[in-house]
């Protein structure tokens, strides 16, 4: 290699500094063509050199480049190796599993622990942001074709139709979720999704809506439960989520319905899509999309549901609960009496008077170009 | 340095932060004797050394009523000397306060329920002894001062109100029932309960007439090196962090807007001079000012809302509702108000906890340590500085500043 090449941008001649520029760059391609050709010629020969040069040059993207998370669940070996052994060969303490004991106490672990019917789906009531257009009712009618269960109910314009205060009688009601579409400049713009009993509140930014009636070639749904493909849901956050919406669907699918419902994370951005699956061979199968395709971003997780600001209300005076009088025998009693009156109705629920915010996203928050957060 | 966090599934953990040297802080959990609570998180906790300094003194008041004294050691050995429940907590209260004295452990519910429970060192079968006292309903934060003397408690529609520790427990109900008949019939909110000896006024209506509504959220003693118990700070749940002289007058002495989003959920006076740290419902954590009341400066990073802070005298704890423990560097303010702040808190280190913490507290001696935090003490004390600041001054002479400028024009040059 000569220590200096000649570079055409001294040439002053435009024309001539064109012509020797771009047979330069025709050289290159060229030269590169031919040795893509000399290594398929190779590798057609011999499959074992192109497994290598494939294992070997691997790409690095943002996504295998990802930021550490501490929050990351993954299997981890130690604790696999101890559940092998069992709980009566161990001499010292069993491995606590601190992320399976906060898993299994997490608000949706009512879904994954219930006793009841598995084909039941659960009631999720689907409603708009006051005064929506169409493009919105479109969009919720579309929605209560995805989730089994679902209701739509128009949202009534005033002072006491705040979104806690909905939630709160949809919980009475027996709902377990709760869906609101926002709309902006007559176009659904973000959902928030709310677990029902207490639980948490995930507002998403809706974009790229496609309903079933634009994709070209659209199969058709049945009211066959589907199943659910959750990809890529790693961190904490991300696993929360990916629960919560299993929640919204029923347990047990049928899979003689043959449709999927693929929530997919990548770089953040969940990827919705509904699909009909057939099997043309063992190995193959086909795919056809029904339903709408649409992409949610997480930007808040609150925990409980959303707070009804209500600032005006009529101050109440200084009140004891408290009565010291009282022995505690009778304490006891009260309390055990209360408790069976609990347990036959089910406790109102009151949309609380203060968000708490579980993770918001924030600007600052994504250091570099790498940083993810499902 | 220890700090000691605990989380919604009941477990205790020791924080040691190392921020020196390659290892990262160490977080880990205590190894308790006894099973821990089922279903029970921590709610408030509170730590003490005891005169023998390597032993601390732990009370953990959890989510079903349990109430527990452990023993810490220097090797992090702990012992359960004690557990009692709070029977008069009910369903969808909490605990709201926790302390631990020297001889006691005063702990405080939301619906009201005041408990003081005598430490007994050999940890007997006998359940402990306690003292019961009822307060208000609806309460957010209850407050034992430094000196022990007063505890403050405030919340929804509950004004800010301080009583006297040991006329609390002295009344009887009767007293308290036949001053709230006779109350009710007229001016409810003035007279003031037996053992309480302050309670604040609302602020003037605004500037349409309005009632403010009284939503405290957060409460903190701004303790002085006297161990002065008469300045205290309130967060309400619209943002607003109230200063309160309880030797001047009832009505708030300073009222700030600090929270950006929803209200204050902790306030924690910090071991700087004139710091408070100050979080709100949505991811910001803020150091406050006392003297002004502006921000000096926020933690970047954050994603959760901060839930519980804990300061010492070299770093300041906080524990978040997105799972992280995070350790923050702090700086103290300006010297005079309003200056620029020269060097930011940062977060040195953060340690995701696998389940979401709800408390930490520092395990060191709080009452040495706290600055003078009260202006007045600071007013006389800053007199008396001033007038030593000029007498040691040297005089300067005119040739030294006029050559001072000159070199300083010449680099300006080059």
């Amino acid at each position: 290699m000569p220590p200096s090449r000649f570079e055409p941008s001294i040439i002053k001649n435009k024309i001539k500094r064109e012509e020797i520029a771009n047979k330069n760059k025709k050289a290159k391609s060229q030269d590169k063509l031919q040795r893509r050709l000399a290594r398929a010629k190779l590798e057609a020969n011999d499959p074992t050199a192109k497994k290598k040069r494939l294992s070997t040059n691997v790409p690095r993207t943002l996504d295998n480049m990802r930021e550490f998370d501490p929050s990351f669940l993954t299997a981890d070996p130690s604790s696999s190796s101890q559940t092998q052994d069992g709980p009566s060969s161990s001499p010292g303490e069993p491995a606590y599993d601190e992320n399976a004991e906060d898993l299994a106490s997490d608000p949706f672990a009512a879904y994954f622990n219930s006793e009841e019917d598995p084909n039941i789906p659960p009631k999720v009531l689907i409603t708009t942001s006051p005064k929506a257009s169409k493009p919105t009712y479109e969009f919720c009618d579309e929605i209560v074709g995805i989730f089994p269960g679902a209701e739509f109910i128009r949202r009534k314009k005033g002072k006491g139709f705040e979104v806690g205060r909905i939630a709160g009688w949809a919980a009475g009601r027996g709902y377990k979720h709760m869906v609101v579409v926002n709309e902006d400049m007559k176009k659904p713009n973000a959902i928030t999704l709310i677990h029902l009993p207490n639980g948490p509140t995930a507002y998403f930014k809706l974009t790229s809506i496609e309903l079933t009636k634009q994709i070209y070639g659209h199969a058709r749904a049945t009211p066959h439960n589907p199943e659910l493909v959750l990809n890529n849901f790693v961190t904490r956050l991300g696993h929360t989520v990916g629960r919560m919406f299993q929640t919204l669907f029923p347990p047990l699918p049928e899979f003689q319905g043959r449709q999927v419902v693929t929530l997919h994370n990548q770089r953040d951005f969940l990827f919705f899509r509904r699909h009909r699956y057939a099997f043309r061979s063992p190995e193959k199968v086909a795919l056809q999309e029904i339903g709408p395709r649409f992409t949610l971003k997480l930007r808040s997780l609150r925990k409980g549901i959303p707070a009804v600001f209500n600032l005006a209300e009529e101050p109440k005076g200084l009140e004891f609960d408290v009565d010291d009088l009282k022995s505690s025998v009778e304490e006891t009693l009260d309390s055990d009496e209360n408790k069976q009156n609990a347990s036959e109705a089910p406790e109102k629920v009151i949309p609380p008077k203060q968000d708490d915010y579980l993770w918001k996203w924030k600007p600052e928050l994504e250091t570099t170009r790498r940083t993810f957060f499902l | 340095m220890r700090f000691f966090t605990g989380d919604e599934l009941g477990n205790l953990k020791i924080l040691r932060p190392k921020l020196s040297g390659p290892d990262t802080s160490n977080l880990e959990q205590l190894n308790r004797p006894t099973e821990k609570p089922e279903n029970a998180g921590v709610q408030v906790l509170s730590a003490r050394t005891q005169r023998d300094p390597s032993v601390t003194l732990l009370a953990a008041g959890y989510s079903n009523g349990i109430a527990e004294l452990l023993t810490i050691v220097e090797d992090d050995a702990i012992t359960s000397l004690q557990q009692w429940t709070e029977t008069r907590l009910k369903n969808g209260q909490r605990y709201v306060g926790i302390h631990c004295t020297e001889k006691n452990v005063l702990s405080c519910t939301s619906n009201g329920a005041l408990r003081m429970t005598a430490i007994e060192q050999d940890s007997s079968d006998t359940a402990p002894t306690s003292l019961t006292a009822s307060l208000p309903t609806r309460l957010c934060d209850w407050r034992l001062s430094e000196n022990q003397n007063t505890f403050a408690y405030g919340g929804d529609e509950v004004d800010l109100s301080v009583w006297d520790t040991e006329r609390a427990f002295q009344n009887r109900v009767e007293d308290l029932t036949s001053s709230t008949a006779a109350a009710k019939k007229r001016k409810r909110n003035d007279t003031l309960f037996p053992g309480e000896i302050w309670r604040a006024k609302n602020l003037p209506n605004d500037n349409l007439g309005l009632r403010q509504p009284i939503r405290i959220t957060a409460l903190c003693y701004l303790s002085a090196s006297s161990g002065s118990n008469h300045h205290l700070l309130t967060g309400t749940q619209l943002g607003f962090v109230r200063r309160y002289d309880t030797r001047a007058s009832r009505r708030p002495t300073s009222d700030w807007k600090i929270a950006k989003v929803g209200g204050v959920e902790t306030l924690e006076q910090g071991f700087n001079l004139h710091e408070v740290f100050v979080s709100d419902s949505g991811s910001n954590l803020f150091a406050l000012d006392l003297r002004n009341g502006r921000v000096s400066y926020s933690y970047k990073g954050l994603a959760g809302s901060v839930t519980s802070i804990a300061p010492s005298p070299t770093f300041m704890v906080s524990v978040a509702r997105d799972r992280y423990c995070r350790i923050h560097s702090t700086f103290p303010a300006p010297e005079q108000p309003g200056q620029q702040q020269e060097h930011k808190g940062e977060v040195l280190e953060k340690i995701f906890t696998k389940s979401t913490p709800t408390v930490v507290v520092w395990d060191g001696d709080h009452s040495s340590t706290k600055p003078i935090a009260s202006s007045q003490e600071l007013e006389e004390g800053d007199g008396d500085s001033d007038e030593d600041v000029w007498d040691n001054m040297e005089e300067v002479d005119d040739d030294g500043e006029v050559q001072g400028s000159k070199t300083t024009k010449k680099q300006r040059n080059d």
